[in-house]
């Protein structure tokens, strides 16, 4: 395969990332689709029979008007179930994690600004925000790299191994620590906590957050009624462990792009020569693949400082 | 009283007639492994989920990978990077001009025109159409406002796959550009410096094969 000239292998991954969004929708609809239906004419047969028994009390189309109403309102997070007794939904916890999942581009959805002024502070405070995140954990990766590094220089020289099974065995063993802190132990920890969600769907639902992709239909905590005490712990836990999350994530990350063999594929399918010092950061950097700073060992570090 | 709760889930309340149809899931799985994640259409079975999850472990890569040789191969063939200093004036203010028109037109392309079809087709105002942008180019993806949702719109069948192709562009666009902003102050500070008739200082000047250059002659004043 390393025949192929540069464009024909670009080429390639154009056409095997099309795929693969193919591939996933193709399987999304099997899966989704027939219960999705379901539940639609389950809905439906349910609003006949609710019409048929009170209709005569309302006014034609009213029905219609109010869950059209309540459906736009929770589009932009506002629950239009009664008697929740969480003081607000702008209370500083609440404020405090809509920032994070700003900043960390999360974007859960469950609160979203709703006046013209709030939406500009939003672009704005992202536009800002994001580029100052990004330094930050450019700095933080490389003050913390070097530490995680130690452990396995010494496995590395008791066992006796060749760099290459080390770096190996560094990124491995990496990658399941941060799963089992951070994937597996807060999802057992969710669903000792939640009782009525399954296991899977507490890793779905950590797994969504520290991907960053942040579906935000299983928040904890949602529609019940908490103790707002509780209400806000819970969120406030849930800040940390975004934040902390994050960063394990893309040092476990940075550690697999360096191995040779990552290097190898990324390299494979580039269509231009060596990579120039401008490949550094931009907003691929805040993904938790960090591959947008190979070869982190050739070029200049730009705007971190030494620790 | 039942029924009306469970009218107001969150996770079965769209009376858009299909859900899930290709469309729809191919845009779901754009806004997947480019870590958008609107949310205002998630998996609900379990299967579906853990399908999400291994899906996203090998889509996210892959994507960032696509979108990081996009740019890289974009900006070689943009930025002639070699020998930039020992150009003519000229020829050296024509790219600078080069790139900030391209960066401009991109920017409008990307950032302007796309937003304006989307309120126009949405209803929404300009603003709310360039916040959406904003917020699912950044990869946010709030949800607040997401194309092609609207029950009481009938879209055609392309509009949500075109969508997800924006996206992917757009994203694109700014692997390419963010690292191109910085570079282009740099060499219109360069420009300035060099118009003063002062010296480039040594390692100022970015590379493309990342070796350091020897220090420049002076040009007299």
């Amino acid at each position: 395969m390393g025949g192929l000239r540069p464009w024909a292998r670009y080429g390639l991954l154009i056409v095997a990332h099309l795929l693969a969004l193919g591939l996933g929708a193709a399987v999304l609809q099997a899966l989704e689709g027939p219960p999705a239906r379901q539940l639609q004419a389950q809905l439906r047969a349910e609003l006949a029979t609710f019409q048929a028994e009170y209709g005569a009390c309302l006014p034609t189309g009213a029905l219609e008007e109010l869950l059209g109403t309540a459906l736009a309102a929770q589009a932009h997070g506002i629950s239009s179930l009664g008697n929740v007794s969480k003081a607000g939904n702008w209370d500083l916890p609440s404020a405090l994690l809509f920032t994070a999942s700003i900043l960390t581009t999360t974007g859960y959805g469950h609160m979203a600004p709703l006046s013209a002024g709030g939406k500009a502070f939003c672009v704005v405070y992202a536009a800002l925000g994001l580029p100052a995140s990004l330094a930050l954990v450019a700095t933080l990766r490389h003050c913390l790299l070097p530490l995680l590094s130690c452990p396995v220089a010494w496995v590395a020289v008791r066992w006796q191994l060749t760099p290459a099974r080390a770096a190996l065995l560094q990124a491995l063993g990496l990658g399941l620590l941060v799963a089992g802190i951070f994937v597996l132990l807060p999802a057992l920890l969710l669903w000792g906590l939640q009782g009525d969600d399954s296991l899977l769907e507490a890793i779905y639902f950590c797994f969504g957050s520290l991907s960053t992709i942040g579906l935000g239909d299983l928040l904890p905590g949602r529609g019940r009624d908490l103790n707002p005490v509780l209400y806000h712990l819970g969120q406030i836990a849930l800040l940390g462990y975004l934040l902390l999350g994050l960063l394990a994530v893309l040092l476990a990350v940075e550690t697999f792009s360096e191995l040779p063999q990552v290097r190898a594929l990324v390299k494979f399918f580039g269509s231009s020569g060596p990579l120039t010092a401008e490949d550094q950061g931009g907003i691929l950097g805040q993904d938790e693949l960090a591959l947008s700073t190979l070869p982190p060992s050739t070029a200049a570090p730009e705007q971190a400082p030494a620790c | 009283m039942e029924a009306w709760v469970k009218g107001v889930n969150p996770k079965g309340n769209s009376t858009n007639p299909s859900n899930w149809d290709f469309g729809s899931s191919f845009f779901f799985a754009g806004t997947v492994v480019t870590t958008i994640g609107y949310g205002n259409l998630a998996p609900s079975t379990e299967a579906g989920q853990v399908f999400c999850v291994f899906y996203a472990l090998v889509g996210i890569p892959l994507n960032v990978i696509f979108l990081n040789h996009l740019g890289t191969g974009l900006r070689g063939h943009l930025t002639t990077l070699e020998r930039w200093e020992d150009q003519p004036r000229r020829s050296q203010v024509l790219q600078v001009l080069g790139l900030a028109l391209f960066l401009t037109l991109g920017t409008l392309v990307i950032l302007v025109f796309p937003p304006m079809v989307f309120s126009h087709v949405e209803g929404w105002s300009f603003s709310e159409g360039f916040y959406f942008a904003f917020i699912t180019l950044s990869t946010i993806g709030f949800g607040d406002y997401v194309v092609g949702t609207d029950p009481s719109k009938h879209y055609i069948s392309v509009y949500r796959s075109l969508a997800a192709i924006w996206i992917l562009l757009g994203l694109a666009w700014l692997a390419l550009v963010l690292p191109l902003g910085p570079l282009l102050l740099h060499r219109c500070s360069q420009l300035w410096l060099l118009s003063r008739g002062l010296r480039l200082k040594e390692g100022g000047v970015p590379e493309a094969n990342g070796l350091p250059r020897p220090q420049k002659i002076p040009t007299s004043a």
